[in-house]
């Protein structure tokens, strides 16, 4: 039971809120494809974020 | 908002975007993509993320178990873009009006240069200042990338809200003018109207398929020939 609940309670724990040290900075060598100002944890602060990671191959 | 992470070379990731033509901001050599999977210990790829308006983490797993019941989840309590959302700047100065601040974060961008000249002579006021001038012309030069490529859609959208909301500021001037030339270049003017016929013609593949729609493409190619839209057309019909 105690197992499930920290399973269940993983994903909201996984990220800390934005401003905690711990959580990643989105960072990038460079940017396609973007309008406006560069993405950050900061400037994507009250928006809802799909984050796709991926490759090519 | 969508954004994707491949910790791949630019040299990989741009032309692969432009072949699918990606419409959503793509990074190249991230490595925000493993710090987040080591988080929650997943090491495979393609990978989702879901972050809620705090910056919770509030679904991950793989793309296709993404379901409208975590995004509607996910959107509670975000805010709703606006016209202005891609204007928007935000940053933490020390000493910076923070009502500035606020109207950079809401993208009224006009309104925050006057609470800077307001304060004008305070560290913090100059360089919000300085920020926001950078950002305008970052703006700027990514609009200008985006015509270039035949993105018109988002990119004129764009130009439109950053030529309405500085029209009384020195900057806006040189965006007006950028604005009008756009509006007299009959090349450009050409493509946004191959842009709209293909738009048409991908609802039709959208909704019946591309045997039908092959029709609504061709004619897209044959009536804008040598524009992005006809050269997309085309490769969706092959050959």
């Amino acid at each position: 039971m105690n197992r499930l609940a920290l399973i269940a309670a993983l994903p909201l724990l996984a990220l800390a809120p934005a401003e905690d040290p711990m959580s990643p900075e989105i960072d990038a060598e460079s940017w396609s494809r973007h309008l406006g100002q560069t993405p950050s944890l900061q400037s994507l602060k009250g928006r809802a974020v799909l984050i796709e990671v991926w490759a090519t191959w | 908002m969508v954004l994707a992470l491949s910790n791949e070379p630019a040299s990989k990731v741009v032309p692969y975007v432009e072949q699918y033509d990606l419409p959503f901001p793509v990074a190249s050599g991230s490595k925000a993509g493993g710090k987040l999977g080591a988080m929650v210990g997943q090491k495979g790829i393609p990978h989702s993320y879901l972050l809620n308006p705090e910056g919770r983490l509030v679904w991950h797993g793989h793309p296709g178990a993404l379901t409208n019941k975590h995004i509607k989840a996910a959107l509670v309590g975000a805010d709703r873009a606006g016209p202005n959302a891609v204007l928007s700047w935000r940053g933490e100065i020390d000493g910076a009006p923070p009502k500035a601040l606020e109207a950079a974060a809401d993208g009224e961008l006009a309104d925050a240069f006057k609470l800077i000249e307001k304060a004008a002579g305070s560290a913090g006021a100059g360089a919000l200042e300085e920020c926001l001038t950078a950002h305008v012309a970052d703006l700027r030069k990514q609009i200008d990338a985006a015509v270039g490529r035949g993105d018109f859609g988002q990119s004129l959208a764009a130009l439109e809200s950053l030529a309405k909301e500085l029209k009384r500021h020195p900057l806006g001037g040189a965006i007006l003018e950028r604005q009008r030339e756009i509006e007299n270049d009959e090349t450009i003017q050409n493509e946004i109207e191959a842009a709209e016929a293909l738009d048409k013609a991908l609802e039709l593949v959208a909704n019946r398929g591309i045997k039908k729609a092959k029709k609504s493409l061709e004619s897209v190619v044959k009536r804008f020939p040598s524009t992005h839209a006809a050269k997309r057309a085309q490769g969706l019909i092959g050959g």
